[in-house]
């Protein structure tokens, strides 16, 4: 009975659908034989136009996203082959500079001030004091070289391999140099390979500590310190110390120990740098500062 | 529910269609997603509803296609359902190479009616180009068992995605 019944059904409804096909056939022969527009094919077009439409945006969309993923991966790409020309030129500048206070330190060992440190002064050690609590030298500046280049307070003091410590007391021609290991001295330092700023503290014996230096920070033995030209004593690039030990000291920060670049047990001529001119200076110098009274 | 799924079923096919017309149209010549729509609904062993889903789909597939005589389709794909379903009756389904023929059969079949068809109707015939159905056959086959594979293995997944629900709300309570 099934059987019969679905047999029914089907060539009921594929007789239906000659008969349309049919009806179509002879209204495209009785129309214009070059158009294939029928009633049923036109309602279909109708229906389905929306999903026609919208594979449209969707083959725009993707279009869009395939463009702007090829737009990334170049992007991503320059970004990297710009990082590798920053990285390159950062150590680049890192090499000049380090060539720069070569040049600095040979044209002080002459007894020539560099250009871009006028007014250096040449003077001679000639008293050292080492110990425990207390690092100091006393230098004499030869009275030849006039009043203009006596020694002033504050002033630093450098050898032609780097920094040796600043003047803390005067007597024309005298003048007594707290040396950077000197356990009351402090320096503003950076280190050279990552620019990272960090105080140079003095300590008891020949080495210094430097603080300040968070424990994700990458320090290395080896690494180079140079002033960083920001505690108002020390301009800026002179060599000070290379790292010699790094240890994790509390929680926060590393225990780095740096020698002096300067064997300060052995100093015999010394070059007095003028002083670095006070803050209100500086901010007098510059446009918008404080107008001088 | 079992309308709604296959009315889902039919909507996926129609996105599949379009898709494939629109970016692969080589692989969109050759696989015909509205006639392994068909066989799957005729493999139901329901010719009654193997005739209405080969209407529904063929009358799909004119609309997009964009036949000169509309419903040349239709009549094709409710051949193909009716027969489907008489054939699954007899047929043991469980085994996939009679499942792969029956797709495959069902593909030449389909091609051999339409040409029938516009022949009879003079809507300007194509020759038949054997290798080329068999090429469609075999590939709307592949089609339809990894589909039935692919689905077998989703209901066994969703099964036993909620029996563990089940499970820990028991667990729960």
């Amino acid at each position: 009975m099934s059987a019969r019944r679905d047999l029914l059904v089907l060539v009921f409804l594929i007789l239906g659908q000659l008969i349309l096909l049919s009806a179509q056939v002879r209204d495209w022969a009785a129309s214009d034989p070059a158009s294939e527009q029928s009633l049923l094919a036109g309602t279909a077009l109708r229906i389905f136009g929306p999903a026609l439409r919208a594979s449209q945006g969707v083959d725009s969309f993707l279009a869009r996203v395939s463009r702007d993923l090829r737009d990334r991966r170049r992007a991503l790409a320059e970004v990297e082959r710009l990082e590798t020309e920053v990285e390159s030129l950062r150590r680049r500048n890192v090499e000049l500079e380090g060539a720069r206070l070569q040049l600095e330190s040979l044209l002080l060992a002459l007894g020539q001030a560099p250009d871009e440190i006028p007014g250096a002064v040449p003077a001679e050690v000639i008293y050292a004091e080492h110990r425990p609590w207390r690092s100091t030298v006393v230098v004499r500046v030869p009275s030849a070289r006039g009043d203009q280049r006596q020694p002033a307070a504050g002033a630093p003091v450098m050898h032609h391999q780097g920094l040796v410590g600043r003047i803390v007391q005067t007597a024309a021609p005298l003048a007594r140099v707290q040396l950077i290991t000197d356990r009351a001295s402090s320096v503003g330092v950076m280190i050279e390979r990552t620019r990272r700023q960090a105080v140079l503290q003095g300590a008891t014996g020949s080495e210094m500590e430097l603080e300040y230096v968070p424990l994700q920070e990458d320090v290395r033995p080896g690494d180079r310190l140079v002033t960083a030209g920001i505690d108002g004593v020390y301009p800026r690039g002179l060599p000070v110390g290379v790292v010699v030990r790094v240890e994790p000291g509390d929680e926060i920060f590393h225990e780095i120990r740096v020698t002096p670049t300067v064997d300060l047990s052995r100093l015999e001529r010394v070059f007095l740098l003028p002083p670095q001119p006070p803050l209100e200076d500086l901010l007098q110098d510059e446009p918008g500062g404080p107008p001088s009274p | 529910m079992k309308l709604l799924r296959n009315l889902i079923g039919l909507l996926a096919m129609i996105a599949l269609h379009v898709a494939l017309q629109q970016f692969v149209p080589a692989v969109g010549r050759l696989l015909d997603p509205f006639l392994v729509w068909i066989v799957l609904q005729g493999l139901a062993a329901n010719p009654l509803r193997g005739m209405l889903a080969g209407l529904v789909g063929g009358w799909c597939e004119d609309a997009l296609t964009g036949e000169s005589l509309f419903g040349l389709h239709g009549v094709a794909g409710t051949m193909v359902g009716y027969l489907v379903a008489q054939a699954t009756r007899q047929l043991s389904t469980a085994s996939l190479p009679v499942l792969g023929l029956l797709f495959a059969l069902a593909a030449a079949l389909h091609e051999a009616l339409l040409m029938a068809l516009q022949m009879l109707l003079n809507a300007s015939p194509a020759t038949l180009d054997p290798a080329w159905v068999g090429v469609r056959a075999l590939l709307n086959g592949v089609f339809g068992i990894a589909l039935i594979q692919g689905g077998g293995r989703m209901g066994r997944w969703g099964q036993e995605l909620r029996q563990s629900r089940r499970r820990k709300i028991r667990l729960d309570a």
